[in-house]
């Protein structure tokens, strides 16, 4: 005789009805999924934690990009040329010591906010007149804080650029763009140290020197103070050695 | 209805599940899941815990009309590969602590608990490609097609490997209720 509780289907169903997480493990397995719910509910919003870090990297690929343009117009000016020519004389690698710097502020650009930069950069692309148009840059939605930050970036990164084409009153267009659509951005500090060299590079070296002034007061520590000092200084010291 | 009103009004987007109905309806689902992969009960509660974890942190990245069911197998299958490389990672550490004793499993009747205990040995016996195939086919009722998708195999694999798992079921049961009938009274 056929023992019906053997048959496929029995096994099927004992099957179904056996394996399964004790009662126990259930209600330990709910009431972990309960205080994971009750931590989501109390933590605090995406923004605040993402918002700090993309700043803070948006920050160093400035700050990156800056010291290596620096390097680079050092290697350029015909005063650090006796330096390089020394380096060569003596056999050591000079190439190697001013790429160095270069090199060591990559690690703190992370590639994937780099991608992402260039179409916000396009944004930004117009018909190169004077005056940026408004309409240019979509301002970013304030629920999206790494948009915020990559559209903040793009204007700084387009601001500098313009000063180091020798168009300061384009870039002070552009950072005081960025001073209305980002009252509260994360990247004031590099605002404002922009517009101290901006303002020194267009020549009004008072205005400069006044800005200049208050930055430090406001970022007595900040990466960019010898930066934004030497150049307006250097500015100053020009305009008295031709006064002479 | 003319088709310009049609194009007009708004797409009914099916509604999400929530966290309680998915943990109500598909909470065994996962934990069979875990055992298919050859996980032990222990290591499946687990699982099963990891992955409604998980579940309740992506749940709003499940596109709603999608196969609940093949995310939550997706889902459970990178925890069960995790969990295997956490527990090599463990047994190298941990190579000479000794086990805890044998869990009582839960309260069923003696047909039930044998049915459920044979069934499970034939599972182990059986290759994983088969087994696995059995399980969403037979014991959890998907259908052939969301299988195919499941698993990422053509629909003609998940019907031949359907019925040689089937095949082998039957041959195993006519040898259990063989050997129930020898068994002395």
């Amino acid at each position: 005789m056929k023992d019906e509780h053997l048959s496929p289907q029995a096994l099927i169903a004992g099957y179904k009805s056996g394996a399964r997480p004790s009662p126990d493990v259930q209600a330990r397995i709910w009431s972990a999924l309960a205080e994971a719910q009750r931590a989501a509910r109390t933590d605090p919003p995406r923004r605040s934690r993402t918002a700090p870090w993309l700043a803070l990297a948006a920050g160093l690929v400035l700050f990156g990009a800056w010291c290596a343009q620096d390097l680079q117009a050092s290697r350029q000016a015909p005063g650090a040329a006796p330096d390089l020519a020394q380096y060569a004389a003596s056999g050591a690698p000079a190439t190697a010591e001013v790429a160095a710097p270069s090199k060591a502020a990559a690690p703190f650009a992370p590639e994937a906010e780099l991608r992402l930069a260039p179409a916000a950069e396009r944004a930004l692309a117009g018909d190169g007149s004077l005056r940026p148009k408004p309409s240019r840059l979509p301002l970013p939605s304030a629920a999206d804080p790494t948009a915020a930050v990559l559209a903040e970036v793009a204007l700084l990164e387009r601001a500098k650029a313009e000063l180091q084409d020798k168009r300061p009153a384009v870039a002070l267009a552009l950072l005081d763009r960025h001073a209305a659509d980002h009252a509260d951005g994360v990247l004031t500090e590099e605002r404002e140290a922009l517009r101290a060299l901006a303002r020194c590079a267009a020549g009004d070296v008072s205005t400069g020197r006044s800005v200049m002034q208050t930055f430090l007061r406001a970022h007595p520590r900040s990466t960019y103070a010898a930066r934004v000092r030497a150049a307006c200084e250097g500015k100053r010291a020009g305009e008295a050695t031709q006064k002479d | 209805m003319p088709p310009a009103r049609l194009a007009a009004l708004p797409d009914v987007e099916p509604a999400r599940p929530s966290l309680r109905e998915l943990f109500r309806e598909h909470l065994d689902y996962v934990w069979r899941i875990a055992r298919v992969f050859g996980m032990s009960p222990d290591t499946a509660d687990d699982v099963a815990q990891e992955v409604f974890l998980i579940v309740h942190r992506r749940l709003h990245t499940f596109h709603a009309g999608g196969s609940i069911r093949a995310w939550l197998f997706g889902i459970t299958r990178n925890v069960v590969q995790h969990q295997r490389r956490a527990y090599a990672r463990r047994e190298r550490n941990l190579a000479t602590v000794e086990p805890p004793p044998p869990v009582a499993a839960p309260e069923a009747s003696v047909e039930l608990h044998q049915a459920a205990a044979l069934m499970q040995e034939f599972l182990d016996r059986l290759d994983f490609d088969k087994r696995i195939v059995l399980l969403l086919a037979d014991i959890e009722g998907l259908t052939a097609s969301e299988i195919a998708e499941t698993l990422d195999i053509p629909l003609g694999t998940v019907f031949s490997r359907l019925r040689a798992a089937r095949l082998k079921l039957e041959r195993f049961s006519q040898r259990i209720q063989v050997r129930d009938l020898r068994r002395p009274s």
